[in-house]
């Protein structure tokens, strides 16, 4: 990927507070051709949303400080959802911590362990959701 | 001596002759004595040949020197009484005993009269009858009763008894130190005082249910609480009985005793409680297993991800190569480790997954064996399979839970022979519906001691085998897990020396052959998600049947309001849309689905069509894309691939150029 190009990647944020997942999730989409942004909570998260506005947002449910509830709580009431298709890694496959976040504008799903392939479709389908249709330009 | 004028009077006036009085006497069986006031006897009835004695041996006799010696002073009382002629000795006691000739003792009952002599005086006529067997009964009654009121005086329980109208007649004492109320106190009140309103219709019913059998009913426990006198509840068990005339058969009244159970009562809350808190304990701790587990599990996820990362990188040497190899198969170790102290955790903890599909069980078990060709290859075993009898083709139970429960035995047999062979046989029993397997091995075997460890969890024969072979020590506890929640039965043979048999068996009902697909599809949709929205079922089911197939997961919607609600609240990759429907059809709940905020928004939908009546829709009426009806699947799993495609999609949609 050349730099000339970088603009025209997807972004993708990715919020998550266990370094090796977020290293490895990054790792992922990054050989995958996307552009990544990091962060480590839900308060970082949401400055890294205002700052990248990004394409498809992956967030981690159990984190410090601002979890991912809080997360997409703010997000709606600053006007991120459902702008920003967003969806929720659960450590647990515990259906209720799903059925929460979707009700609060999640699109998405992903119960770690994941497989990469899943993740990458995952993400895929996340941007294409959006990206295709005619509210692409949510950021304008 | 006014009265004894008149006793005079009345004897003067007795209505029979002489005659009359005589066969009176002769015959009658009460015995008629005529005495003086000092009590000797003048005359007397043959009716006391009854009692041994001639008339002539008591003629002249002193009536004292017959009275028994205890009834003496009545006796005396009473003719001293009867000597002043005293009217309050009309209801005098006048039973007593008497001697026989045989030394023995009848009680008669005295009837006196008073009259004067011809010659002047006074002498008595009596007339005496005998009652030694109502007075026998009497005692045995009294003394029966004083038993009676001495148990209930002194037991711990409190003894009750209560009339028809429901009032208590008697209580024990006891009943002091159970409801702090005297006897006095209680005696009087309505038993019903004494319940719980909330459980007094406990004991009406059982009352009312022993006396409806009339008495074929025995009445049975009945646990009460009451109140003390002091206000604090106590709890109470009665188990009445009816009493019942034995005459009349009429219920006259209740009796019971009465147990204080309070005691019991709080050692079974404490009990409860006790159990209670083990259980969440145990549920704590089964959490704790299952998401630790789960904790463990992400970070090993992150390992095994990086190393095959870096395993894909292309100017490794050979060293790095090799260690990067030892850290995937420790990696891949552990991760199974944790998979069955997580899947124990979830055995125990209730929550079993059974998902039983048609499966072919000799080619099943077969394949499972034949699985395990490099290990046994490589220790030199051979691998035998022998189906006994004709197992059915087709069963029906869960491969994976199966397949989990062979592996760890085939493994185990495997790990721990040296040499000789691992052998897999089955054997089907129709009537039972029982598919067994058996995994015999030519190993060192176990002692009998051993045996009954084994499928204990945790349980390894000593710690030097873990070192050795590994494992978490679970397998078997989970295969024994797993094979129980299957209906079946796990157990083992062994003889040191011999080796090992490891059977079990599952319930497995037959199963019809499966619908086999056109050819072996390479293709799959492995973890999309679809719904499927059309009204009509054969379409539903011929979608779920086709996808499932290859791996998707498929939810069904009956219609347009349907599928919104539940693309609500979960997330999809491709929905198929029926384009007719009634209510709301396949526009409208697609033109609502895009403008929704839900999770589905934006996903691919596929017009779901029978014939071409979406071809003259400009821009595909907003649809994606259609797929025929009626479903070819073939077709149906091409168009869904195509915009659902897994592999390469991410790279590809991640480098497309931003319109």
């Amino acid at each position: 990927m050349s730099n000339v190009l970088e603009h025209e990647r997807y972004r993708v944020l990715i919020v998550e507070d266990d370094p090796l997942m977020l290293e490895l999730i990054d790792t992922h989409l990054s050989l995958a051709g996307y552009q990544t942004f990091q962060a480590r909570d839900g308060y970082q998260g949401l400055s890294a949303l205002r700052d990248t506005t990004p394409h498809a947002l992956v967030l981690d449910i159990n984190m410090p400080n601002l979890d991912g509830f809080g997360m997409l709580t703010s997000m709606r009431r600053l006007g991120y959802l459902p702008k920003v298709p967003t969806m929720v890694l659960t450590a647990r496959n515990q259906t209720s911590d799903v059925q929460e976040a979707i009700r609060l504008g999640a699109s998405d799903f992903l119960t770690k362990p994941f497989e990469d392939k899943r993740l990458l479709a995952r993400v895929a389908r996340l941007i294409k959701s959006k990206a295709p249709r005619a509210h692409a330009a949510v950021w304008m | 001596m006014a009265t004894g004028t008149h006793s005079m009077s009345k004897a003067e006036a007795h209505p029979f002759d002489a005659e009359t009085a005589a066969i009176f006497a002769r015959h009658s069986s009460d015995i008629l004595v005529t005495a003086d006031l000092q009590g000797v006897i003048l005359s007397i009835s043959g009716g006391c040949r009854s009692w041994g004695w001639e008339p002539e041996e008591l003629i002249g006799r002193s009536a004292t020197s017959l009275v028994h010696p205890d009834d003496l002073a009545k006796f005396q009382a009473n003719m001293a009484g009867l000597a002043s002629n005293d009217t309050a000795d009309q209801g005098a006691d006048r039973e007593i005993r008497y001697r026989r000739k045989d030394g023995g003792w009848v009680w008669l009952q005295g009837n006196p009269h008073v009259i004067a002599r011809r010659r002047g005086g006074l002498k008595l006529i009596n007339i005496f009858r005998d009652v030694t067997d109502r007075k026998r009964a009497e005692i045995a009654l009294a003394e029966s009763e004083a038993r009676f009121r001495r148990m209930a005086e002194n037991a711990p329980d409190m003894i009750a008894e209560c009339g028809v109208d429901g009032v208590m007649t008697y209580v024990s004492p006891a009943c002091l130190a159970i409801t702090g109320f005297t006897p006095e106190e209680l005696v009087g009140r309505p038993a019903a005082s004494l319940h719980h309103p909330d459980d007094s219709h406990k004991i009406y019913e059982m009352c009312q249910a022993v006396f409806a059998s009339k008495g074929t009913i025995a009445p049975w426990p009945v646990e009460f609480r009451a109140t003390h006198k002091d206000g604090h509840e106590i709890w109470l068990e009665c188990k009445p009985i009816l009493a019942v005339d034995p005459v009349t058969g009429r219920y006259t009244g209740l009796n019971d005793i009465i147990r204080d159970i309070s005691k019991r009562k709080a050692l079974e809350v404490q009990l409860r409680q006790a159990q209670a808190e083990a259980e969440a304990a145990a549920a704590i701790k089964s959490e704790f297993l299952a998401n630790m587990s789960h904790e463990i599990r992400t970070p090993l996820t992150a390992i095994l991800g990086f190393t095959g990362l870096l395993a894909e990188r292309p100017n490794l040497d050979e060293v790095a190569r090799g260690h990067l190899r030892r850290v995937t198969t420790a990696s891949r170790a552990l991760y199974s480790l944790v998979n069955d102290v997580l899947d124990f955790s979830k055995l125990e903890a209730g929550q079993f997954d059974y998902a039983p599909q048609t499966v072919c069980p000799v080619e099943f078990a077969h394949e499972t064996l034949l699985m395990f060709s490099p290990q046994a290859g490589a220790k030199g075993l051979a691998l035998d399979f022998i189906a006994e009898g004709e197992p059915p083709d087709w069963l029906s139970f869960d491969p994976d839970r199966m397949r989990q429960i062979l592996l760890n035995l085939i493994g185990n047999a495997i790990k721990f022979t040296g040499e000789g062979s691992v052998r897999l046989r089955l054997r089907y029993a129709p009537v039972e519906e029982r598919l067994y397997l058996a995994v015999e091995d030519t190993g060192p075997g176990m002692a009998p001691e051993n045996q009954a460890k084994l499928f204990q969890r945790f349980a390894q024969i000593d710690g030097s085998t873990t070192r050795k072979h590994g494992g978490s020590g679970l397998g078997l506890a989970i295969s024994k897990g797993l094979t129980e929640a299957m209906g079946g039965q796990i157990g083992v043979t062994s003889e040191l020396g011999v080796g090992s048999v490891f059977s079990f068996f599952i319930i497995a009902p037959r199963a019809h052959a499966p619908a086999t697909p056109d050819e072996a599809a390479p293709v799959t949709l492995d973890g999309v998600r679809v719904l499927v929205v059309d009204d009509n079922a054969v379409n539903r089911e011929v979608a779920r049947a086709v996808l499932e197939q290859v791996g998707a997961e498929v939810t069904l919607a009956e219609g347009g309001a349907e599928a919104l609600l539940v693309a609500a609240s979960q997330p999809f990759d491709v929905v198929l849309l029926d384009y007719r429907m009634p209510d709301m059809d396949g526009s409208e709940t697609l033109r609502r689905l895009r403008t929704s905020e839900g999770p589905n928004c934006g996903i691919p939908v596929l017009g779901f069509s029978a014939d071409c009546e979406l071809a003259g829709l400009g821009d595909m009426g907003g649809f994606d894309d259609f797929v025929a009806k009626p479903i070819n699947p073939a077709l149906m799993i091409e168009k869904l691939l195509t915009w659902t495609s897994d592999d390469d999609l991410g790279v590809e949609v991640a480098r497309v150029e931003r319109a």
